[in-house]
This record gives C-alpha cells, structure tokens and sequence, in this order.
C-alpha cells in the first residue's frame, strides 16, 4: 500500500471514529444528559436539608 | 427517594462488566512476566528458540491485552453514569489514584506494547528485554493503582467528611498509598494474575504436546510456567491468608460471613471445612470442624475471639444509634454550619454517620426511625453468608489445587518426563479456565462481602447511585451485554486461530541467521 493511499485510509478512519465519539457524547453525555450533583444534590440523598442561604454554594 | 431498580441495575452492571474486565487482566499480569522471563533467558543464552517462545506468547499477550483495555475503560465511565453521587461523596479520594493509573501506568504500559511488538527489528536485545520489564512493569502499577483505589473502600483511611460540600475530602495521601489492605490485595492480586498466566502457558503446551507439535517450545514453557507458577501458587496463598488476617481486624463482619460464624465461639475459633449455612435459623448444617484453626488464622492468636454474626450485629445497632445523632447534627450544620453544639455532637458521632445513613433505606430521615427499622438495618451489615462461604471455600480450594499441579508439573519438568505423562497433558489441559474461575471467584467475595457498603462503614451502595431512570440503566446494561458477547467472541476466535496456527504455522518469524550482531532478530 502506498503511503499516500495509507494516509487517506487512516484519514477516513480517524473521521469516522471522532464522528462516532461525537455521535456517542451528543446522544449520552451532552449537557443535558449530565447530572448534577453538588453539595445541596448530596445533601438530598442523604435527606439533610439544604442550607441557609449565606452557605449555599456555586453549583460545579 | 431511592429508586432500589436503579441501585439493582447499576450494581448488575458493575459487577458483570468488573468481571468480565478481569477475564483479561489476570492473563495480561501473567503473561507480561512470563514474556519477560522468557526474553531474558533469550538475552542471556541468545538460543533462538526463546526469542521465538516470547514472540509467539507475546502475540496471544498482545490479543489480550487490547480487550482488557477496551473492557477497562467502560468501568472508569460507570463512575460518572451509574454512580454519580458516590463520585461526589469520594471521588476527591478514590478519583486521584485512578487519575494516575491512567496517566502513569497505563501510557507507560500502552507505549511500551507498541515496542514489543514492532521494536524487535529496531532495538538491541537489550533494550528490547527492557522495553518488556516496562510492559511487565506498567502492568503491575496499573493493578496497583486500582487496588489501591478499591482498597480505600474496604478500608477507607486518610480521609474525612466535609458537612461544607457533604463529601469525604482527602486528609493524607500517604495514608491512602500505605493502606495495608491495599498492599496486600496488590500482592495477592497480581501473583493470582501470575498464576493464570502459567496455567495459561501450562494448558497451551500441554496441548501441543498431546498433538505433537512444538515439541521444543511447549517443553521448554511448561518448565517456566510450573517453576514461576509454582512460586506464585504458594505466594498467592500465603498473601490471601494476609488478606485475610486484615480484613479479620477491619471489616470484621465479612470474615464472619465467609466463615459463617454466627456466633462467638471461644477462642481460638474452629474452622467449617464444609457444612450448609442456614440463614433462617443461623446455623451451619453437617458442619465439618477443624478446632483452633479460624482463630490461628483470624487473629494469629490463641486467646483472641473471632466476633460472630449476633455480636457484630448487636455493635451496627450500637454505630446506627449513634450515626442518628451524627445525621441530627449534620442536619442542624447544614442550617448552621457556626453552631457550635452542633458542631461538637457532629464530631463526636460522625465516626458512624455511615450507621446513621443505612436507615435511608427503610425511613426518609433516620431520626424517625422505628426499633423495628434499626434492627433491620442492623441486620443488613450482613452480606449473603451462603454465597460467601462457598466461593471462599472453592476459591481457597482451587488454589490448593494449583500448587499440587504446579508442583506434580515442576517434577516432570526436571525429569524430563511430560511426553510420557499424557494423563497429566491432559489434566493441565483440562485445568484451563480454573484459574479464572479462582480469580472471579477471589472477587465476589472481597467486594460481595462488602455489601451493604460501596466504602465500608461510611457510604451504603444504594446512596451512590446517580438518580437515571431505571430504563436508561436496563438499557446500558443490556448495551454491555451486546457488546462484550462479541467481543468475547472475537477474543475466543482470535486466540483459538492463533494457538490452532501455533509457532509452527505462523509464519510471521522466519529464523534470521542475518540479523546483524548485537541486534533482536526479527
């Protein structure tokens, strides 16, 4: 196989798998898919109720 | 609330892709060290029969080691997807040691494999075997790094808990390296790894011997893999009863488990050989007893009690009425972080919150807990006795099995003798997947045992799972099941072909009387 016609190979395959990786985030792990967890989520899911408001803190 | 479909789902998932992971792994830990024993007789002797031994082997490495990394990568998203909040709650202490298992040992690992492969036409001999200690040596540290990561949640040392951002925070890293449970999970695990690896070998030969082919190459493997596997079944013993003498003194309860001791028996302990636990009436039936022999174990000692079920028991209910009061006060902090009451109450019973927090399972806030409530969360410290006592028992069972065909192995070897010795051939062959089974086996009951913890004493399992529908979950896992069935599949075929092909027919490696001196043939 030339080296040229190698190159495009890859080219092709590096494409198709930064596509497929891009197809894969969007569809699973874009924002709205992520799930937020902070201090007040924790708090939640261990049934503490949130703090006052001079603690609350900057979602991450 | 809890959705306990997500917490079933996402515990399925892990477990069946940890499991399926660690098909790979323990032959890549093996086989990384059996290449470099091979290549470095190679190097010594320059007998050509060696470099071709580390070549053939090394490609059945190279076809295992590019699934374990594919099935290895998956787990690491599983901590975001399925586990967010045990992320949140940990992920400043169990975070950091996976961060450098992936930028240390695995680039080191992944970049030395690529010189393996292509590097025996470009590097010296030398340099070649050095290239190999690296593959051998990233291998390791990335076993390393992981069990030190799972060793802090079977002992969660070095860190603390934040009321601030309700997370563990890490308060010495040294501590978390150092964790004894994670030093000797390391050895244990990484010498059954080489177990495999030489049972592996063992079989593959022993196969080759039956057909009559590779006479000279499966000889000269079987005797490396029963004198290195020899060295490793019994280390793999002695470190598991280390192991084990840990956990005895930090998660008490899964030795009872293992042990089904249900009661406190006076010291020193016996140790059921067999017998059928009961849950319903705690009691082993037709237990086979040997005296003195669990209290020799658990505690190296003739005059220290092993803790039974009831008693351990008795002390969670203790830690739950005291992790009520550390739940009361975190309460009380979180509207108050400057209460000063609050604050020294916190402090006080904080040590059990993780007690306190098991009653979310049964009652939206613990104080509210009923006796009944308590005692049922009490009671689910308990992980299944039945299935820990017998994968114990086979696992243990198992590895006593492989220092006897280690050793019968190591006799032939220095005899001469294996071509006379076809029953044996044939028992080597037949011995191929025990290893994994052992392997597997050695997991359910280190992180099974764990249960109801995903970090022991302080996080229950079904607090850290992320709030996803139970579809989404039902859908990945069956994603997972897919894909790894045909990636099974492909490993099966791949190694298969390659060892049906064997030495003799693959082509790949003409002897090259030419290559120049100093050089690795090709």
């Amino acid at each position: 196989m030339s080296r040229r016609r190698l190159g495009r190979e890859l080219g092709w395959f590096l494409a198709a798998k930064a596509a497929a990786l891009a197809l894969l985030w969007l569809l699973f792990f874009s924002g709205a898919h992520r799930l937020r967890v902070d201090a007040a989520a924790a708090a939640r899911q261990l049934a503490v109720p949130a703090p006052a408001p001079a603690v609350a803190e900057a979602p991450r | 609330m809890i959705d306990f479909d997500v917490v079933s789902l996402s515990r399925l998932q892990f477990a069946l892709t940890a499991l399926y992971h660690f098909l790979f792994v323990p032959l890549t830990l093996g086989l990384s060290m059996i290449l470099l024993i091979m290549e470095a007789v190679y190097v010594m002797t320059g007998r050509e029969i060696w470099r071709r031994m580390t070549q053939f082997w090394g490609l059945l490495f190279g076809i295992n080691f590019a699934m374990g990394v594919a099935t290895g990568i998956t787990m690491e998203f599983q901590f975001g997807t399925n586990w967010a909040y045990y992320s949140h709650y940990v992920g400043d202490i169990f975070g950091a040691p996976l961060a450098i298992e992936g930028l240390m040992a695995f680039f080191l690992e992944a970049t030395f494999v690529g010189l393996f492969f292509f590097g025996w036409q470009r590097l010296s001999r030398l340099a070649h075997l050095v290239v190999t200690g690296l593959v051998a040596l990233g291998s390791s540290l990335s076993a390393l790094w992981i069990l030190i990561a799972n060793a802090w949640m079977q002992n969660p040392v070095g860190a603390h808990f934040n009321y601030r951002t309700m997370r563990m925070e890490l308060a010495s890293f040294a501590d978390v390296l150092l964790n004894p449970v994670a030093q000797a999970k390391f050895v244990h695990t990484v010498a059954a790894g080489y177990v495999v690896g030489s049972v592996f070998v063992l079989a593959i030969s022993a196969w080759y011997l039956l057909r009559g082919r590779n006479a000279a190459l499966a000889k000269r493997s079987m005797a490396v893999a029963a004198s290195f596997g020899l060295a490793c079944a019994l280390s793999v013993v002695v470190l598991g009863d280390e192991s084990g003498y840990l956990a005895s003194a930090n998660q008490k309860m899964k030795v009872a488990a293992i042990e089904a001791e249900w009661h406190t028996e006076p010291p020193p302990a016996g140790f059921t050989l067999f017998g059928f636990p009961d849950v319903k009436t705690r009691t082993t039936h037709m237990a086979l007893t040997v005296p003195w022999l669990l209290g020799l174990i658990a505690t190296r000692s003739v005059d220290e009690p092993v803790e039974g079920i009831d008693d351990l028991v008795a002390q969670a209910r203790a830690r739950i009425a005291s992790g009520i009061e550390a739940h009361r006060a975190l309460q009380e902090l979180r509207s108050n972080p400057q209460d000063p009451v609050a604050r020294t109450r916190f402090e006080a019973h904080q040590a059990d919150l993780g007690y306190g927090l098991l009653l979310l399972r049964y009652v939206r806030n613990p104080a509210d807990a009923t006796p009944q409530q308590v005692s049922a969360a009490a009671w689910s410290t308990v992980p299944d006795v039945p299935v820990l006592f017998w994968c114990f028992r086979l696992m243990v069972a198992l590895g006593l099995f492989f220092i006897a065909l280690f050793a019968v192995a190591f006799y032939l070897s220095t005899r001469h003798r294996y071509e006379q010795s076809r029953a044996f051939l044939r028992l080597a062959l037949a011995s191929l997947p025990l290893p994994w089974i052992a392997a597997e086996l050695g997991w359910v009951v280190a992180e099974y045992g764990r249960q109801p913890w995903a970090i022991d004493g302080v996080l229950p399992t079904f607090l850290g799972v992320s709030t996803v529908p139970a579809g989404n979950v039902a859908a990945s896992l069956a994603g997972f099941i897919v894909f790894y069935s045909a990636l099974a599949v492909v490993e099966v075929y791949l190694m298969v072909r390659t060892i049906g092909r064997g030495p003799d027919g693959l082509g790949y490696w003409p002897v090259a009387a030419a290559a120049p001196p100093g050089r690795a043939q090709p």
